[in-house]
This record gives structure tokens, sequence and C-alpha cells, in this order.
């Protein structure tokens, strides 16, 4: 016969694993699955939101690059459009200059011409004049040529009238 | 020089006064250790029927626990899991990843996570019991110990027979490379290890639980022993294994639950 120590021993055994086996199959049911299945979704979840957020900020970094591509390149092209037109205007500059020069030179050659052709026109007329007083005063001389003495002084008179 | 029969009668007075102290505190010390038919409450007491002594009453109130600790307690519904919720997930994560996965891999892991859950979460259970006055240590019993060293001692056979068949399993005991000479003596250990890691279970958490119920309530039985003069730095002696006993239960259950992964792992996958 069995000692009652040996039947509490054995007993002890066997509730352990009818005990152990109800909670396996209780929890299984009520936790296990359940809380397994919703730890996996939201650790996927998680990882769904971090991999997001890197793609966003992988994104961002890329928005920001290409920004400030945008910035170097709209600079470059301002540069080049300050410049050329610095360019244009210098050119048009010059051309303006250059064609003053040409107005002017044409000027100051009409001036002269006009001058020139003033002079010669004021010579003629002086020389005619001179010729008409010359003639005029020749006459007067002859009219009134009595004497040496008296021819001097009006020489004198007529040098001083001219 | 002979002493008078007044001191002979004294002095065994005194030594059956000795006698019966050392047999109270031996009796204060069974009472809270042993298994039995009685379980005393205040104002009640219990005395079981014959097929089950106050271990297994507390094997059923643990599973009632349990039941009601992840039943009640554990709000799944909870997206953002927070208090004892948070806890619980966090054990089940770490039996999952660190003792199931990492013994396992990841496939065979996941299999296996509720089984390990179970086990870590029952064995914590009946440890953590023994810390609350009124209730007993069911790990302590040698019996409930060997009993789920045998469940695991039973997944390491089945899970071996199930994924080699009966000769695979049988033949991964053979380790590759080994001379025949040598192999008859290895085989015969090989196969004893696999029934002595089972047995080391059994005593590894049977005698840890036990040891600590003893230091415990030895210190307390000073107080029968020396009297109130000690009852003071006894409690405070106490209560601080009671500190070290809370954090025995946790390990223990670890190691328990992270040894049977081990062995339940080797013989799943024996080349590694």
């Amino acid at each position: 016969m069995q000692s009652p120590k040996l039947i509490d021993l054995g007993s002890v055994a066997l509730w352990t694993w009818v005990t152990f086996g109800l909670v396996a199959f209780i929890l299984y049911k009520i936790a296990w699955k359940p809380v397994l299945a919703a730890l996996d979704v939201r650790e996927g979840r998680i990882r769904r939101s971090l991999e997001d957020a890197e793609k966003a900020r992988v994104q961002l970094e890329e928005m920001e690059a290409a920004r400030k591509q945008m910035l170097v390149d709209a600079e470059d092209e301002t540069k080049a459009i300050i410049s050329k037109a610095r360019d244009a205007a210098t050119e048009a500059a010059n051309t303006i200059e250059h064609r003053a020069a040409e107005k002017v030179q044409i000027m100051y050659a009409n001036a002269d011409r006009d001058i020139e052709a003033m002079k010669a026109e004021a010579t003629t007329t002086l020389r005619n004049e001179q010729v008409e007083m010359v003639i005029n005063l020749a006459s007067r001389v002859v009219i009134d040529n009595m004497d040496t003495e008296k021819n001097r002084k009006l020489a004198d008179q007529l040098i001083a009238e001219i | 020089m002979s002493s008078s029969p007044s001191h002979t009668s004294d002095a065994a007075h005194g030594a059956a006064e000795g006698d019966d102290k050392i047999q109270a505190f031996q009796d204060f010390l069974a009472h809270h250790v042993m298994d039995s038919h009685h379980w005393e409450l205040p104002f009640l007491d219990i005395h079981t029927p014959a097929f089950i002594t106050v271990h297994g009453i507390m094997l059923l109130i643990g599973t009632a626990f349990l039941c009601l600790l992840f039943g009640v307690v554990y709000k799944r519904k909870d997206d953002v899991p927070r208090g004892m919720t948070n806890l619980l997930e966090s054990f089940i994560i770490f039996v999952r990843d660190e003792i199931s996965i990492a013994n396992l891999g990841e496939e065979d892991g996941r299999k296996f996570t509720p089984f390990f859950c179970s086990m870590f979460f029952f064995v914590l259970m009946l440890n953590l019991m023994g810390l609350i006055p009124l209730f007993s240590t069911a790990t302590s019993n040698l019996a409930v110990t060997a009993a789920l060293s045998m469940i695991t001692l039973g997944a390491i056979i089945s899970m071996g027979i199930a994924r080699h068949g009966a000769l695979g399993f049988l033949k991964s005991f053979a380790p590759p490379g080994v001379p025949l000479a040598v192999l008859v003596i290895l085989y015969p250990i090989e196969i004893l290890g696999t029934f002595i890691k089972a047995f080391a279970l059994t005593i590894r958490l049977f005698a840890n639980m036990l040891a600590g119920h003893i230091v415990i309530f030895s210190i307390l039985g000073m107080v029968l022993l020396f009297g109130a003069l000690v009852a003071l730095p006894a409690a405070l002696l106490a209560t601080a294994i009671y500190f070290l006993e809370i954090f025995v239960a946790f390990l223990q259950a670890y190691i328990f639950v992270l040894l049977s992964s081990m062995f339940i792992g080797a013989s799943l996958h024996p080349e590694h």
C-alpha cells in the first residue's frame, strides 16, 4: 500500500499537469493568440510608420536639395541675365557714343564748310567794296589833284577814313 | 564532585524546555513550508479532501489568478498599452523575443511563444503566491517542479521525434565526427543528459523556492527560540529577505523557461 505522502505527491503532480494544461489552453484562447496577433499588427504598424517617416524625411531632404538647386540655378540665371544686360547696355552706349561722335564730326564738318563759305563770301564782298571804294577814292583823288601837299593830306584823310 | 539532585532536576527541566522550543521552531517551519491537507485561514480552518492538498489548491488559485489577470486586468483593446497591460506586454514580448525566438529561431520561436508564455506566467504566479500571506508556494513542492520539468522533457522528446522522426531523434544524441569507441560511452551519457537536464530543472526551482522560504521562516522562528527581544531585528531581516525573494521569484521563472527553451531548441535544431 502506498503511503499518503506518495499519494499526495502524485496528486499534486497530476494537479500541476491539469492546471498547466488549463492555463495553456485558456490563456492561448483569451491571451496569447489575440495578444501576439495584436502585437504583430502593432509592430507592423510601427515599422510602417517608421518607414513612412523615413521616406518622408528622404523626400523632404530631396525637396530641400531641389529647392537649394533651384535657388542656385535662379542665382546663376540672374547673374547671366544681369551680365547679358550689362553687355547689351555697354554695347548700346558704345553705339550711341559712336553715332554721337560721328554726328559731331559731321556737324563740325558742316560748320567748317559754312564758315569757309561765309568767309569766302565776306572776303568777296569786302574785296568788291574795297574795289568800289578805291575806284571812288581814286576818282576823287583825280578830281581834287591840285598839289602834292594837298594830295598827301587827302591821302592821309582817306586813310584815316578807311 | 557530583551534582545535587535538585541541580540535576533543574538541568533536565531546562533541557526539556530547550527541546520544546526547538520542537516548536521545527513545527513552525514545517507548517509554513511543507504541503498538507490543512489550510489555515483567519477564523477558518480548511481541511482539504484526500485528492487535493494545499499546494493543489494553490495551483487552482494560481490558474484562476492568471485567467483574471489576462481576462480582466489586461486591456488588449488598448492601442497604447498603459499600466499593468504595458507591464504584462513587456513580459510577453521578452518571452517571445529573448527566450523563444532567441533559442528556437524565428519560425519555431513564434510557434512556441504561447507555450513558453504559459509556462513563464504559471511558474511566476506560483512563485509569487508564496510571498502573499495565507498562500503557500506550490513551486517549493518537489512534485510540482518535477511535473513541470516533465512537461519540458515531454516537449523535448515529442518535438524532437515530430521534427526528425524517431530514428533521427535517436541519431541526434550522437555528436558527429566522434569515433565509434568514444560513441559507445558518449551515447548513453548524452541520452542520460536529457533526463539529467529535466532533473536539474526540477531541483533548481524546488530548491530555490524552498530555500528562500526556509530562510524567511527560520529568521521569524528566532522569536520562538530567543523570545520577543529578537522580534524587531528578525522582522527587519525577514523583510529584506522577502524583497530578495520577489527578485528570486522572477529570476527562477525566467531561468526555468529559458533553460526549457534552450533544451527544446536543441532538440529541434540539434545541429546548433
